[in-house]
């Protein structure tokens, strides 16, 4: 029997997802001095000449800019389209690196409110789409009350969107966090952003988050999730006997779906040396931009 | 698998492996007829209904569809009695920018539109204001007091 | 007694290329069978049995080389000056074949989003043009009277001419173009037709008009009648046999038989369906798309697709249009050209004053 998977399959589309996979077969592990050989001299030709090195985290950084893998919607001129449009309006809004389990602060216009702006601090719960359509969801218990947002991240009414704590959790999908414990959810509203060191790698928290008892929106235990404590104990025996009815473990060894799920690193490569130079330069100015923004605030004043 | 996208909630889900031949959509978490919300003002028969463990019951939606959206008006059973409600929370999935939260949360109101509490403890959606101001033009009554006793907004 | 005026007119006409003409009943009925259109053009691809695929690496060099030669020959194709003419509303110009490539937001100024498509125009070029007394089709639809209207041939998208036939590249002999993947018909007023070697791009329409998109819908294959009428089918318990996904009755008693037309099981998809209306919110002339709103065109991306000026009365252009096509300096207008209200990607964020 066919498996039937979702017709849209951006939802694929996570960094758990976007490991380095090549388009043809990959070199054998170097293990001997000739195999080694043969492995350099395969990525060599691999990469072309006059090609720009681009480091390996662009991948985790800029992942709005890898198009859906489902085949079908793939088209490069369409692709290309949007990639500069995404340019454009990074160039006025800085859209920092961040994860699923970050906790960020998203300021918007909003025509709503009195005051006409709007902010919510949360952690991110999920990234959905890629491309101009990336959508992000944000989660926080405010008032005893918990409340999820979404942003599309290139919405032009989008102010502002702030890192306050940049951290990978241990799932590419949080979505369980509606049926934890609210202190799971909890986010200060007047936190303030905790600085990483530039070059330093992103922390993994590794906390595991307790469940309010049944009933839950989704069936978390079918989903090998990792940031759950043991999940037996608030399971009862029919669930568990269905978990291991549904239970697909021959997937992890299916390469077929791996490969419709990633983009190869030769496309990688090629997308992002488009893109290199201008989102390098707009980073920059967006640095800047902030430096500035620093300085006006911290600037003396005479109290006489 | 499921997503919680708005799109997949309209689809329909089979499950390929299971025995029974039901054919289900995914959750919708709409406010319909029936329907149980969270009063979240602190009027008297309010809280006495939520502490008992018996919230109000939806019995009738004021909208085409009955389905209701934030804004709302609803028509609510609680403690043996009729009364009015807006909805001010929903648990559904909402568009980009709306707020969505984990009850579904009412404030209840009488027929002017005055609500009976005289707080609400709860953020509301901004988007509230708009529509709660429009509501105000068409109908005569002023639905727009409510957004004054509110505490926070989201 | 049972021949009627439909069927002696449909009888009248000549029957080309194996078209055969079932008996139409009774004129009352509403249901007219839906004759298949023949090709009113040679076979496109040569047959794999004629197709010479096993060729040397040095044959297909030559063919190659000698298939670039006729390229050269058609790039210096000089094709005469077009003089504008005016529009008055209800003169039909020449469409457009585009590619769909599929879903693309697009912001307005006051932050709501629309769902749009892009359409990729590929290239078009005018093959031939049919004056009226000569352009006599053998399906007449209802668009007006034909002898007052004429046909423009167009061809679009690259084809390799190794493996179209001889007779279709016949017909390309004339305009001097290179063969194209296909040929479509343009139904036109006279006025609007275009010399023969014209390329016709995106700018041939305008941001802010409307415009009608044809193409062929996803093929779903032979589906049951709850897929395709959207059927309740049978309960799922309470002892149903064998009536979960059936069509139930059939027809009652008063005819004794079934109406023709009753839905049932069958091929679903692959029909030609049409969109009206749908406006027209960016076109970059440098890429030749257009970027049109919603996203349910029939078609899977990368499906072609026909576009026409609308038919809507409600949406027809207010200012004349480009015709017979757009003939000003492509260079004088910008690379994107976005409808007035469509918020940039460039420009600054979206805000709003605060009340006072």
């Amino acid at each position: 029997m066919l498996r039937i998977l979702p017709k849209n399959s951006n939802y694929f589309v996570n960094s758990q997802f976007l490991f380095l996979r090549h388009s043809s077969s990959a070199p054998a592990a170097a293990t001997n001095e000739k195999n080694k050989e043969i492995a350099n001299y395969a990525d060599k030709k691999r990469i072309k000449k006059g090609s720009k090195k681009i480091p390996n985290d662009f991948r985790f950084k800029y992942q709005d800019f890898l198009p859906s893998p489902t085949a079908r919607y793939r088209n490069s001129l369409l692709e290309k389209l949007m990639r500069k449009d995404m340019l454009e309006r990074r160039s006025q809004v800085h859209i920092p690196e961040f994860y699923v389990g970050s906790i960020l602060k998203v300021t918007i216009s909003d025509p709503h409110s009195q005051g006409k702006t709007n902010s919510f601090v949360g952690i991110c719960t999920q990234r959905e789409y890629t491309g101009l359509c990336t959508r992000i969801t944000l989660r926080n218990v405010i008032d005893h009350q918990g409340i999820d947002v979404a942003y599309d991240i290139y919405d032009p009414l989008i102010q502002k969107i702030e890192v306050l704590k940049l951290e990978k959790r241990l799932d590419d999908r949080m979505l369980y966090l509606r049926d934890a414990l609210p202190e799971y959810s909890t986010v200060d509203v007047n936190m303030e952003p905790e600085l990483l060191a530039e070059g330093a790698p992103v922390p993994v928290n590794e906390t595991i988050v307790k469940m309010k008892p049944l009933p839950w929106m989704q069936k978390w235990e079918r989903k090998e999730l990792k940031g759950i404590e043991n999940l037996d104990q608030y399971l009862n025996l029919w669930r568990k006997q269905q978990r291991e009815k549904q239970a697909t473990p021959w997937e992890k060894y299916d390469l077929m779906k791996e490969y419709r799920r990633t983009i190869p690193e030769e496309q990688q490569n090629k997308i992002f040396s488009e893109i290199f130079d201008r989102i390098n330069k707009i980073n920059e100015e967006h640095k800047i931009k902030a430096k500035a923004a620093r300085r006006t605030i911290t600037k003396p004043q005479n109290i006489r | 698998m499921q997503t919680t996208s708005i799109l997949s909630n309209l689809r329909a889900v089979t499950s390929v492996f299971s025995k029974s031949h039901f054919h289900t959509t995914s959750i919708c978490n709409e406010v319909r007829l029936l329907t149980r919300l969270r009063v979240v003002d602190n009027s008297e028969i309010g809280k006495q209904a939520m502490m008992e463990g018996k919230p109000p019951k939806t019995i009738h939606v004021y909208n085409r569809q009955h389905v209701g959206y934030i804004g709302d008006k609803v028509m609510v059973a609680i403690k043996g009695q009729k009364k009015k409600g807006i909805l001010v929370g929903l648990k559904q999935m909402q568009k980009v920018r709306v707020p969505r939260f984990d009850s579904n949360n009412v404030v209840l109101i009488d027929d002017n539109g005055t609500p009976l509490g005289t707080r609400i403890f709860v953020p509301i959606p901004t988007i509230l204001r708009t529509i709660l101001k429009k509501k105000t033009l068409a109908k005569g009554a002023d639905y727009t007091k409510l957004l004054a006793i509110a505490s926070r907004f989201v | 007694m049972f021949l009627s005026k439909t069927i002696k007119t449909v009888l009248g006409t000549s029957i080309i290329n194996d078209v055969r003409y079932t008996q139409v009943c009774f004129h009352r009925f509403k249901f007219i069978p839906k004759l298949r259109v023949p090709e009113w053009h040679f076979r496109v691809e040569r047959r794999a049995k004629d197709r010479d695929d096993n060729l040397t690496e040095r044959n297909k060099r030559f063919i190659n080389e000698m298939s670039k030669k006729d390229h050269e020959k058609a790039s210096l194709l000089k094709v005469p000056t077009v003089e504008p003419k005016e529009w008055k509303k209800g003169m039909i110009r020449c469409g457009i074949v585009a590619k769909k490539l599929g879903y693309y937001p697009l912001w307005t100024k006051d932050g709501t989003r629309i769902c749009t498509t892009v359409l990729q125009i590929i290239e078009n070029h005018v093959i031939k043009y049919a004056p009226p007394g000569e352009f006599n089709p053998t399906m007449r639809k209802r668009l007006g009277n034909y002898n007052k209207k004429g046909c423009l041939y167009i061809g679009s998208g690259e084809a390799d001419p190794n493996r179209l036939t001889a007779n279709y590249m016949g017909l390309f002999k004339e305009s001097g173009v290179m063969p194209t993947q296909r040929i479509t018909r343009f139904i036109i007023h006279p006025d609007a037709a275009l010399p023969i070697g014209t390329s016709i791009n995106a700018l041939h329409y305008r941001v802010g008009d409307y415009v009608d998109v044809l193409g062929k819908t996803v093929d779903q294959g032979w589906q049951g009648v709850i897929k395709r009428w959207g059927f309740k089918g049978g309960p799922a318990t309470h002892g149903t046999t064998k009536n979960h996904r059936r069509g139930g009755s059939l027809a009652s008693g008063i005819k004794s038989r079934i109406w023709k037309g009753k839905k049932m099981p069958g091929n679903m998809g692959n029909r030609w369906r049409t969109l009206r209306g749908l406006k027209i919110w960016r076109i970059n002339r440098k890429e030749n798309c257009i970027w049109v709103s919603g996203r349910a065109i029939a078609g899977a991306p990368g499906s072609l697709v026909y576009i026409y000026d609308t038919v809507l009365p409600l949406r027809q252009p207010k200012e004349p249009l480009h015709f017979p096509t757009f003939l000003g300096d492509e260079s004088k207008l910008p690379e994107d050209i976005y409808e007035e209200t469509i918020h940039k990607f460039g420009d600054l964020t979206i805000t709003f004053e605060p009340e006072k």
